[in-house]
C-alpha cells in the first residue's frame, strides 16, 4: 500500500471513530440520574417552571428524538449548543479555557521530555555503568507518586514558604488586566508578550511553574523509560556498531545514531502524552486551580450539562485523532512495514 | 537463594516483597491494627471512650486511666491513623486487583476474538476500542463511577473500562503478526481448528507482553482509585481507604495537620512502586535484552 | 597664576550659602507641609474578593437564585426596602414612606425622587411597576416570591406606587418579600423583556455596576457614577472564583486575594486565627442551615416512635465541635433558626441537647426492635454540595445512632444529581439535606418544609392539617400573635419529627490586615460597597 492510500484509509476511519465516541458519549450522559434541570433543583421553584426548563432544552422530547437532534446540530449545523443553566455558548466556553490547558500540556511535556532525554541519553551513554539502574528506579518512583500528592507537597513546602503563587494562571488583577489586553489569543504568554507587558509574563511564569514542574516531574518517568529503551535498542544495532568502528566518539555515537533514530518513538510518546493531557488534567487542574478543560469536563459531568461534556469531548476527540493521525503518518512514512 | 546479580532480579526481589507485604496487609491489616481504625470510640474494659481528634504522630494520652500511645496521630475524627493505614490496604488492593483482572481478561478475551476472527467484526470492534481508547481515561472512570455509585464491585468495574483497549490492542497486535506464522500454518495443515489454535498456540505467546502489561495496569488502577477518592467519589466512610484519607488530608494540610494525608500518600507511593518493580524484573526475566553482558 | 578664583570666593561663597539656605529651608518647608499636615486617606483602588461559589444561572434578578449570584445583584442594585448593615432590622431604601390600608390587602409606597438608574434615567414608580410586572411575566425560577405577593400594581404618580396583595399579609412578612432581589427595579429603557444573558446584566439603582465577566472565572464591578447615595469607597470590585477551599485559602494567603469569603474550612480558619497574619470578620449564619430529612411515608418512618428515638439519639455536639472545631457552627434545635421571629428551641426542650439514649431504646424496643433484631437504615448524604466534611459528619452520625445498641447503619452517598433525583423517586427513606432561604422571615422556615400543600420538593410527606392550619394562619397575623403561633407550629413537628434540625454554620471571612468595612449580618448579604483597604501615602 503506497503512502497516500494508508493517509486516505485511515482518515476515512476517522468519521467512524468520531460517531461512536459520540454516541458512546451521548448514552453515558442520559444513562446517568438527573438532567441538567436537577442542579436547580433543592428549592421552592414552581414545578411549573422546571417543566417549562425542560422543554427549553429538549428534554421532554422521545429519547431518539433527542439523539438525533444532538447528531445534527453536531455534526451538520456545527453547532455545539449553550450551557444549560447559564445559557453561555460552549464554543465560547471551550475556547477560552483550551489555552491554559494546551499552555500546561505544552510547558509539562517540555520539563518531562527535557528530564527525560536526558536521563535516557546518559543511561544509554553509561549502558554497562550504574547509571541506567538509577534511571529505571526513577522512573517507577516518579510514576508511583500520585500527581495530587506531588503538587500538594510542591505547593505547601516549596511553593508557600517562598510565596510562590499557585492558584490559577494569574493574579486575579493581572487575569481581569489580561483580558483587556490589545493582542488576546488567550494564550498569555503571547499576549503578555506582544502587548509589552513584562509584569504580567513574570506573574504568568510565576504562576505556572509549579503546576508545569508537577505534572512534568510526574511525566518524566514515562519519558525517561521510552528514550531510554529507544536509544538503547538503537544502539545494538548494526550501524552504530559500525560507528564506533569507526572510531567515533561515544557521545557522538549516542547523539548522531541512538538519539537520531530514536526520535520517531519519542515523539509518539510525546503525541499520546500530549493527547492524554488535553483531557485529563483534572486533578492537576484542581490543585492548582487551573481552568483548563479538563476541569470544564468534570463540572460538566456532576452538573449534567450534557452541552459542555458533548462539545468538549468532540473537540478533545478531534485533536486526538487529529495527532494520532499525523504520528501514525510518520510513523508510517519512516516505516513502510507498518502500511500493511 | 543467592544474592541478586542483575538489575532485573533485584527489582523481582524487591518488588516481590513490597508487593507480598502489601497483599498480605490487604488480608489481615484490619486484624493486626492495634487501634480504633472506623470510629472514634475506644472500648476499655467494656466503656466507650472519646478519642480526641488531630493528635499529632507519637502522641500519648491517657484514657480510663490507661496511658495509649498513637504512633501516626489520629484523624480529624478521633479514629487511629495507623490502624487506618494498615486496615486501608484491603480496599485499595481488592479495587486494584479486581480492575486489572475485569480489563485484562476483557481485553485479552476481546483481542483474541477480534484478532483470529478477521473481517467486519474485527473492523467494528477495533473501532470501538479506538474510540475508548481515545476518551480520557479519567473522564470515563468519572462518569461510570457517578453511574454505579460507590462500593467495590461499582468503583473496580469504573476503573477497569479505561484499560480495556490497551489490553486489546496489545493481543490482537500479536495475534495479528503471529497468525502469519509457519507455526499456526502448520497446525491449521495439521487439522487443528480455529479455537484450539487461537488456545494452545497464541495464547501463550502472549503472555509476555501481557504479563509486563499488568503491573503497570494495577498501579494505575491504585492511583485512579485514589484521584476518584479525591474527587469525592470513593467509597463509604468510615471504611478505611488510602486514596480516601489522602484526599482528607489534602483539606487538614495547609492548617498543619500533616499526617492525615502524607502516611496514605507513602503507603500509596510504596505500593505501586512494589508493582511496578515487580513489573520490571518481570520484563527483565521473560523478555531478556539480547547484549546483556 | 592669577587667583581670580581667590577673589571672587567670598562674595560667591556668600551667595552660594544664601542660596543654599533659602533652598534647604524652603526643602524643609516643602517636607513640612508633606508630613505635618494631615494626609487625605488614600483607598485602594481595587479589592479582590475569593469565593467557593459560583454563578448557577445569570445575573439578572428575575432569574438568580444562587447565593453568589443573588449576592453580586445585590451589590448592583437595591429595592424598596432593604436589610440594615449590621442589623437584622429591613429599613427604607428606595421607599420613602409606606401606609397600609385597615384591611391590610392595599400598600400605598413613596419612593425617592432623586434616584437614577446607571444610564442616568430617573427612577420612576412606573419604572418600578415595569419591572414587577417583567418578573412574574417571565416567570424565571424565583418569580414566585413576588408572584404570590402581589396581586397587581399601579403607579398612581410619578413617585408612588399602589400595591394589591393576593392576601392581608403581615408587614414584615411583606417587607422582607419586597427587599428579595426579585423586587429590585430595573431600567425599562434597557431591559429587554428576557432573560438577560452572560456576559450582560440589568440596569438597575446601586453602587456598583458590571464591567466585566468572565464565566467561570471572575466578575469585575465598577462604582456607578450615577448612584444617588454614597459612592463606595473602593473604586473596582473583582469577585474571583476558586475551585476548592485550598485553593482559595492559599490565594488569601500570599496577597493574591484582599478577602476570602465562602468558604473556607474551619480547620483553615482556626489555623489562620492562630497565625494571627490575616484578619477574621465572624458573623451569624444561616446559609445553609443543614438537617435530616425522613420520608415519612416510607418504612420504618412511618413510625413516629423511629422518629423520635433518632431524634433523641443525634448528638449534634461532636459535629459542632469536631468538624466545627467548635467555633464554626451553632446547635440547631429547630427548623426557624436563631435570630428570626418566633424562634423556639423545640427540639432542644423535647429531647435535650445530649443524646438520650435510654428514651431511645425504650422507644425502639416498643417499635419492636431488639439487639438480636436490630433497626437496619441507610443514611444517605451528598459529598460535595455542601461541605467537604460531609462524609465525616455522615460518619460521626452513624456512631450516634449506633451508640444505643439497636440501630444498624449503612452510609451511602451520591453526587448530586443522582441524590436528588433518588429522593425525588423516594427511592431512598433517610437523607442529609440544607436550606438555603429564599427570603429572610420565618415563614421560609417552615410552610416549604412542614405544610403539605407546599411545593412537594422535599418529598417529606408530612401532613398534619393542624399544622397546616396554623402555618396559614400566621402569615396573616400581627407579629405578636404570630410569634405564639409559630412557637405552636414548632412545638407540633418537634413532636412528629419528619424533619430534624442539626445545625446551623457561622459566616466568616479572612482578609488582609487593612481591609476595613466587612459587615456579616443576618441578612447574610456580603456588601461588597462597604469594604476598603486603606493605602498609606
Amino acid at each position: 500500500m503506497g503512502l497516500k492510500e494508508y493517509v486516505i484509509s485511515r482518515l476515512l476511519l476517522t468519521p467512524a471513530m468520531l460517531l461512536i465516541l459520540l454516541t458512546f458519549v451521548f448514552i453515558l450522559l442520559r444513562v446517568l440520574p438527573g438532567d441538567p434541570i436537577t442542579m436547580l433543583e433543592g428549592k421552592n421553584i414552581p414545578e411549573d417552571v422546571l417543566a417549562r426548563r425542560r422543554a427549553e432544552l429538549g428534554l421532554d422530547k422521545p429519547i431518539y428524538q433527542q439523539y438525533f437532534n444532538y447528531l445534527y446540530s453536531l455534526l451538520v449545523k456545527l453547532d455545539l449548543g449553550q450551557t444549560a443553566l447559564e445559557k453561555i455558548p460552549v464554543s465560547y466556553l471551550i475556547l477560552t479555557r483550551l489555552p491554559a490547558t494546551i499552555e500546561l500540556t505544552i510547558s509539562s511535556t517540555i520539563i518531562a521530555g527535557a528530564i527525560g532525554i536526558i536521563v535516557g541519553l546518559l543511561s544509554a551513554r553509561y549502558q554497562y555503568g550504574k547509571f541506567p539502574y538509577f534511571a529505571r528506579v526513577y522512573s517507577s518512583i516518579v510514576y508511583s507518586i500520585p500527581v495530587f500528592y506531588l503538587g500538594l507537597m510542591l505547593q505547601a513546602y516549596v511553593a508557600k514558604p517562598v510565596g510562590l503563587p499557585t492558584t490559577g494562571r494569574l493574579s486575579p488583577i493581572n487575569m481581569v488586566l489580561a483580558d483587556t489586553l490589545p493582542v488576546r489569543t488567550g494564550f498569555v504568554f503571547i499576549d503578555s508578550i506582544l502587548s509589552g507587558r513584562p509584569d504580567i509574563l513574570l506573574d504568568y511564569l510565576l504562576h505556572m511553574s509549579l503546576p508545569s514542574l508537577t505534572l512534568g516531574i510526574y511525566l518524566s518517568g514515562v519519558f525517561s523509560r521510552v528514550t531510554y529503551l529507544s536509544v538503547e535498542d538503537s544502539m545494538s544495532q548494526d550501524y552504530t556498531q559500525a560507528a564506533r568502528g569507526r572510531g567515533l566518539k561515544e557521545w557522538t555515537v549516542v547523539k548522531n545514531y541512538g538519539l537520531r533514530n530514536a526520535l520517531i518513538p519519542i515523539l509518539t510518546m510525546a503525541g499520546l502524552q500530549v493527547a492524554a493531557l488535553l483531557g485529563g488534567a483534572v486533578l492537576t487542574e484542581t490543585t492548582f486551580n487551573w481552568e483548563g478543560v479538563g476541569l470544564l469536563v468534570y463540572e460538566g459531568i456532576l452538573k449534567r450539562d450534557y452541552a459542555i461534556v458533548q462539545g468538549a469531548v468532540t473537540i478533545y476527540a478531534v485533536l486526538v485523532t487529529l495527532v494520532s493521525l499525523v504520528v501514525d503518518i510518520l510513523y508510517a512514512y519512516v516505516d513502510p512495514r507498518v502500511r500493511y | 537463594m543467592r544474592k541478586p546479580r542483575t538489575f532485573g532480579e533485584w527489582c523481582l526481589l524487591l518488588g516481590s516483597i513490597l508487593t507480598a507485604a502489601t497483599v498480605l496487609l490487604s488480608l489481615i491489616g484490619d486484624i493486626v491494627a492495634p487501634g480504633n481504625a472506623t470510629s472514634s470510640i475506644l472500648i476499655i474494659d467494656g466503656s466507650r471512650v472519646e478519642v480526641p481528634p488531630l493528635l499529632p504522630p507519637l502522641s500519648s494520652i491517657q484514657l480510663a486511666g490507661k496511658t495509649y500511645t498513637f504512633h501516626l496521630g489520629t484523624d480529624q475524627l478521633g479514629r487511629d491513623i495507623l490502624s487506618r493505614l494498615l486496615a486501608g490496604a484491603r480496599f485499595v488492593l481488592a479495587v486494584a486487583f479486581l480492575s486489572t483482572a475485569i480489563s485484562s481478561l476483557a481485553g485479552i478475551l476481546l483481542g483474541l476474538l477480534s484478532g483470529y476472527a478477521g473481517g467486519m467484526f474485527d473492523r467494528v470492534v477495533s473501532l470501538v476500542m479506538d474510540s475508548l481508547y481515545s476518551l480520557p481515561g479519567l473522564i470515563v472512570a468519572i462518569a461510570l463511577a457517578a453511574l454505579l455509585g460507590t462500593g467495590l464491585v461499582n468503583m473496580s468495574l469504573a476503573i477497569a473500562v479505561a484499560y480495556i483497549p490497551s489490553y486489546f490492542r496489545m493481543v490482537r497486535g500479536q495475534v495479528l503478526s503471529l497468525k502469519a506464522m509457519p507455526f499456526v500454518e502448520a497446525a491449521k495443515i495439521a487439522g487443528a481448528g480455529s479455537l484450539s489454535i487461537t488456545l494452545r498456540q497464541i495464547l501463550p505467546n502472549t503472555f509476555p507482553s501481557i504479563a509486563s502489561l499488568l503491573p503497570i495496569t494495577f498501579a494505575d488502577a491504585i492511583i485512579t482509585e485514589a484521584g476518584l477518592s479525591f474527587l469525592g467519589l470513593g467509597i463509604e466512610p468510615p471504611t478505611p481507604d488510602w486514596g480516601f484519607d489522602l484526599n482528607k488530608g489534602r483539606q487538614f494540610f495547609l492548617a498543619g495537620y500533616w499526617w492525615i494525608g502524607v502516611f496514605p500518600g507513602l503507603a500509596i507511593i510504596v505500593t505501586v512502586l512494589g508493582f511496578l518493580l515487580l513489573g520490571e524484573g518481570l520484563n527483565e526475566i521473560l523478555n531478556p535484552k539480547k547484549w546483556e553482558a | 597664576m592669577t587667583n581670580y578664583s581667590d577673589m571672587s570666593k567670598p562674595r560667591l561663597n556668600r551667595r552660594i550659602l544664601l542660596v543654599s539656605v533659602a533652598v534647604v529651608a524652603i526643602a524643609l518647608a516643602v517636607v513640612g507641609i508633606i508630613f505635618l499636615a494631615p494626609k487625605p486617606a488614600k483607598y485602594k483602588d481595587v479589592i479582590v474578593i475569593g469565593t467557593t461559589d459560583s454563578i448557577q444561572t445569570t445575573l439578572d434578578p428575575c432569574e438568580a437564585y444562587d447565593y453568589l449570584g443573588v449576592n453580586i445583584i445585590q451589590n448592583m442594585g437595591e429595592g424598596l426596602f432593604v436589610y440594615e448593615p449590621g442589623t437584622a432590622k429591613i429599613v427604607n431604601k428606595l421607599a420613602v414612606s409606606y401606609t397600609i390600608s385597615s384591611d391590610r390587602k392595599v400598600w400605598e409606597i413613596k419612593i425617592r425622587t432623586d434616584a437614577k438608574f446607571q444610564d442616568g434615567t430617573p427612577l420612576t414608580a412606573q419604572a418600578v411597576v415595569w419591572s414587577w410586572e417583567r418578573t412574574i411575566k417571565l416567570n424565571q425560577d424565583p418569580a414566585f416570591l413576588i408572584g404570590d405577593l402581589i396581586e397587581k400594581a399601579e403607579a398612581v404618580s410619578d413617585d408612588t406606587i399602589r400595591v394589591y396583595l393576593k392576601q392581608p399579609f403581615e408587614e414584615t412578612y411583606v417587607k422582607s418579600l419586597l427587599a428579595t432581589w426579585v423586587a429590585f427595579p430595573v431600567n425599562p429603557k434597557t431591559t429587554p423583556m428576557d432573560v438577560v444573558k452572560p456576559p450582560n446584566t440589568v440596569d438597575m439603582v446601586g453602587p456598583y455596576k458590571l464591567a466585566s465577566w468572565k464565566p467561570g472565572e471572575y466578575v469585575e464591578l465598577v462604582a456607578n457614577p450615577n448612584y444617588y447615595g454614597e459612592k463606595p469607597k473602593t473604586q473596582r470590585v473583582i469577585i474571583r472564583f476558586y475551585k476548592d477551599a485550598q485553593s482559595l485559602r492559599l490565594a488569601v494567603e500570599n496577597g493574591e486575594v484582599d478577602v476570602a469569603f465562602r468558604t473556607l474550612s474551619p480547620a483553615d480558619i482556626k489555623d489562620i486565627i492562630e497565625k494571627g497574619k490575616l484578619q477574621v470578620v465572624s458573623g451569624p449564619g444561616i446559609a445553609p442551615i443543614r438537617y435530616l430529612v425522613f420520608n415519612v411515608n416510607k418504612e420504618p418512618f412511618n413510625d413516629k416512635r423511629v422518629r423520635q428515638a433518632i431524634a433523641y439519639l443525634i448528638d449534634r455536639n461532636p459535629i459542632v465541635n469536631t468538624v466545627y472545631m467548635g467555633k464554626f457552627a451553632q446547635p440547631l434545635y429547630s427548623m426557624v433558626p436563631i435570630g428570626f421571629l418566633g424562634h423556639k428551641d423545640s427540639f432542644k426542650e423535647k429531647y435535650g441537647d445530649k443524646p438520650n439514649i435510654e428514651a431511645a431504646k425504650q422507644l425502639l424496643r416498643q417499635a419492636g426492635y431488639s439487639e438480636a433484631n436490630p433497626l437496619k437504615i441507610e443514611l444517605w448524604y451528598t459529598p460535595v454540595r455542601y461541605t467537604p466534611a460531609e462524609p465525616d459528619i455522615a460518619a460521626i452520625i452513624k456512631q450516634s445512632l449506633e451508640a444505643s445498641g439497636l440501630i444498624k447503619v449503612d452510609l451511602k452517598s451520591a453526587d448530586w444529581a443522582t441524590y436528588r433525583s433518588l429522593f425525588k423517586e423516594e427511592k431512598i427513606a433517610v437523607w442529609l439535606l440544607g436550606w438555603f432561604p429564599d427570603f429572610l422571615d420565618s415563614d421560609n422556615y417552615v410552610r416549604p418544609f412542614y405544610h403539605s400543600g407546599a411545593n412537594g420538593w422535599l418529598h417529606v410527606n408530612y401532613k398534619n392539617p393542624r399544622v397546616d392550619e396554623l402555618i396559614d394562619k400566621q402569615v396573616l397575623q400581627p407579629t405578636d400573635q404570630r410569634i405564639q403561633t409559630l412557637a405552636q407550629i414548632q412545638d407540633i413537628v418537634a413532636d412528629d419529627a419528619p424533619i430534624i434540625p442539626l445545625w446551623q454554620e457561622g459566616q466568616f471571612a479572612v482578609a488582609q490586615t487593612n481591609v476595613k468595612g466587612i459587615v456579616l449580618d443576618y441578612s447574610q448579604i456580603f456588601r461588597y460597597y462597604l469594604i476598603y483597604a486603606e493605602v498609606a501615602g
